[in-house]
């Protein structure tokens, strides 16, 4: 009798167990369900943006973008929420531009760069924080050129499904790929620096936190 | 002691004067026509034994260091008559009940008036010198002596002798004067060594001061407090002369930018501790808040709920001051939030030491200030940023100065961070009132002590 019950509780505990780890295939979009969040670390830098907490800095429904005009941007929450993103499927950042503008204008001047050096939202065109070590070696923000993003094309094999087509939505959005960039920092370097948009000629305006069509991330985890 | 009669002869021979009874038992001594004497010779032979003492330098005599105190600030009487002893109605003099004549009169008390009567007037000057001298004694020896006729005149009669030195009193009052060494009388001495500072006997003080910061430009973008205004009310409604508890309240408004804001207010408890060995010493703690609302200064990186204890030391003499202060800040968070972003800043414990010293040429003073401060700064934290501590220590130099009148002060100071780096400076230490902002100060105030 003893013998039966040790053998069952071993079937159950293994069952359990294959269960638990066996969530499916990650490349099976039937398994996963998308996951969106706004980001929440928005920061207007310019060197006209002296203070530190300058109120007009963040906190607003929109965003110019030019050569003396950056936004420094992070999903502060990315970093916890690693654990969850699949190595098999994108990771998307979207941006909405002003519609007053076209929209392949701003395809073709926005970038967005990852950051080599930590921020916080007293940054300035010369200091990413107030504290010990904080200016940026650069003005304007420490981050490599070659690094930088370009939005992706509509017919990006990054959306070929329907949650990733309407999340990119290219007659409103445009859309970074940021998963490269998470998987080696975020989730293997624990490093959650964000990123900045630039503008390599002309002015643009994008939409900012105070709207739903502030800047929001993508991605897919198990169900 | 109530009664003295000195005999003004090389050869002292005193006797006691006890209360005569009079009529029902009554013994009159309450009858007595007292009038202060203002001038004349008591006064003027009162100066000359005060010149006599520090001629001799018996300040510095053990047991003798009062005497020169009870001399120069006893009162003086000249009694009119004296209704509780007989008198010789042929002279008009007062007498003892066994004859000899009373020229005057004390308590056995420190700070005790004197009474004359009549018959001193007759003396000559080197007379009095010796009367006041005596009854001085009287109240200036240790208790277990000054009461002795013999012991007190043989001590004036060194003091007073044409070939007296310092060192032949000494040997006098050594003879006497041998420590009593019972506990009781030690505590005893001891207390009588706490003798109250003027800074002690007017603790409470009202005080408005303006002090401007000195930020450099970066400083501005990051922080731009540029100046603070305080209102001080300490209060000691508690305890005695030397020991009073008071209760502090400081109120301030400070230019952020263009716009004024609510400043910290500070409360605080303070305890003057006694004087001793001529130290004034007070202990404090104090209780800083700053997060009165977001539209103030809550969003301000630097500016926490601050706690405080510390120490002051202050001696001052005639000519000179100086004053030490030991402070310890305790830790403490705050939390805010810019934009959708919340943060959360550690300070770590801040230790201080200061050293203040100058001159006092008059109803002014003028003197200089070091400082040193050691922190391990502040952790700065939210879910994306960390800014970790790291060990700092500001020196700070100042000058200061101002007018002293009675019980009004007003001074100038100002200070500069000496070690100043690119991102240190008094707003590291998140504490305003305590410390201030930028790389130093300059400030002035007016205060009204009672």
């Amino acid at each position: 009798m003893k013998r039966l019950i040790f053998l069952s509780l071993c079937y159950v505990f293994t069952g359990l167990g294959c269960a638990y780890v066996n969530h499916g295939d990650p490349k099976d979009v039937t398994t996963t369900s998308v996951k969106t969040f706004a980001v929440n670390e928005l920061k207007l830098i310019s060197p006209e943006i002296t203070l530190a907490n300058d109120p007009s800095a963040s906190l607003r429904y929109d965003y110019k973008i030019s050569q003396t005009s950056r936004v420094l941007l992070r999903l502060g929450a990315l970093k916890g929420l690693s654990g969850e993103i699949l190595d098999e499927q994108p990771i998307l950042l979207r941006i909405a531009p002003d519609p007053g503008a076209p929209i392949e204008t701003a395809k073709e001047n926005l970038r967005l760069c990852p950051l080599s050096k930590n921020w916080m939202m007293y940054a300035t065109w010369t200091r990413a924080h107030p504290y010990n070590e904080g200016l940026w070696k650069s003005s304007g923000g420490d981050f490599e050129a070659f690094e930088c993003l370009q939005p992706i094309a509509a017919d990006s094999t990054l959306l070929t499904h329907e949650e990733e087509k309407a999340f990119c939505d290219p007659s409103s959005f445009l859309c970074f790929d940021i998963g490269k960039y998470t998987r080696s920092n975020v989730k293997a370097r624990n490093i959650n620096y964000g990123w900045i948009l630039t503008s390599n000629k002309d002015a643009l305006v994008i939409y900012g936190d105070l709207t739903t069509r502030g800047p929001e991330v993508f991605y897919r985890k198990f169900r | 002691m109530l009664k003295l009669i000195l005999i003004f002869s090389l050869f002292p021979a005193f006797t006691l004067a006890s209360p005569t009874k009079v009529g029902n038992g009554d013994d009159g001594s309450d009858l007595e026509q007292l009038q202060k004497v203002e001038s004349g010779i008591l006064l003027s032979t009162k100066n000359q034994a005060i010149e006599l003492i520090e001629k001799l330098n018996v300040r510095g005599i053990k047991g003798l260091g009062n005497l020169q105190s009870e001399l120069q600030h006893a009162d003086l009487f000249v009694v009119k008559s004296d209704v509780s002893k007989p008198k010789i109605f042929d002279s008009g003099l007062e007498t003892s009940p066994d004859g000899k004549t009373v020229y005057a009169r004390t308590f056995a008390q420190p700070h005790s008036p004197v009474r004359f009567f009549p018959a001193a007037l007759l003396l000559s000057e080197e007379q009095l010198v010796r009367l006041h001298i005596h009854e001085a004694l009287h109240r200036s020896l240790p208790e277990s002596v000054r009461e002795n006729e013999s012991i007190v005149s043989e001590i004036t009669l060194a003091i007073t002798s044409p070939s007296a030195t310092r060192d032949s009193i000494e040997i006098v009052a050594a003879k006497h004067l041998k420590e009593d060494t019972t506990s009781a009388a030690l505590e005893k001495n001891f207390l009588k060594t706490l003798k109250p500072s003027k800074r002690l006997l007017a603790p409470s003080l009202l005080r408005v001061s303006y002090q401007s910061f000195h930020l450099r430009d970066d400083e501005v973008l990051q922080s731009p407090i540029s100046s603070l205004m305080t209102l001080d009310s300490f209060l000691y409604p508690f305890g005695g002369e030397t020991d009073s508890l008071g209760v502090g309240i400081s109120v301030s408004t400070l230019s952020y930018g263009n716009e004024q804001r609510t400043g910290p207010l500070g409360l605080s408890l303070r305890q003057l501790l006694n004087t001793w060995r001529g130290f004034d010493i007070e202990a404090y703690g104090e209780y800083s808040m700053y997060t009165f609302s977001d539209s103030d200064l809550k969003n301000v990186s630097q500016a926490r709920d601050v706690g405080t204890v510390g120490l002051t030391i202050r001696k001052e003499t005639d000519r000179f001051y100086t004053e030490n202060f030991l402070s310890f800040t305790f830790p403490s968070e705050k939390e805010f939030k810019i934009g959708n972003v919340s943060y959360k800043q550690d300070y770590a414990p801040l230790i201080g030491a200061k050293i203040s010293g100058g001159y006092k040429p008059g109803d002014y003073y003028f003197g200089g200030t070091l400082e040193l401060l050691v922190t391990d700064g502040a952790n700065i934290s939210s879910e994306s940023f960390e800014s970790a501590k790291s060990r700092m220590s500001l020196t700070t130099a100042g000058l200061e100065g101002g007018l002293i009148l009675d019980h009004v002060r007003l001074s100038f100071y100002g200070k500069t961070v000496l070690n100043s780096q690119s991102d240190r400076n008094l707003n590291n230490l998140g504490d305003l009132l305590g410390h201030g902002a930028g790389q130093g100060l300059i400030g002035t105030s007016l205060s009204f002590n009672f």
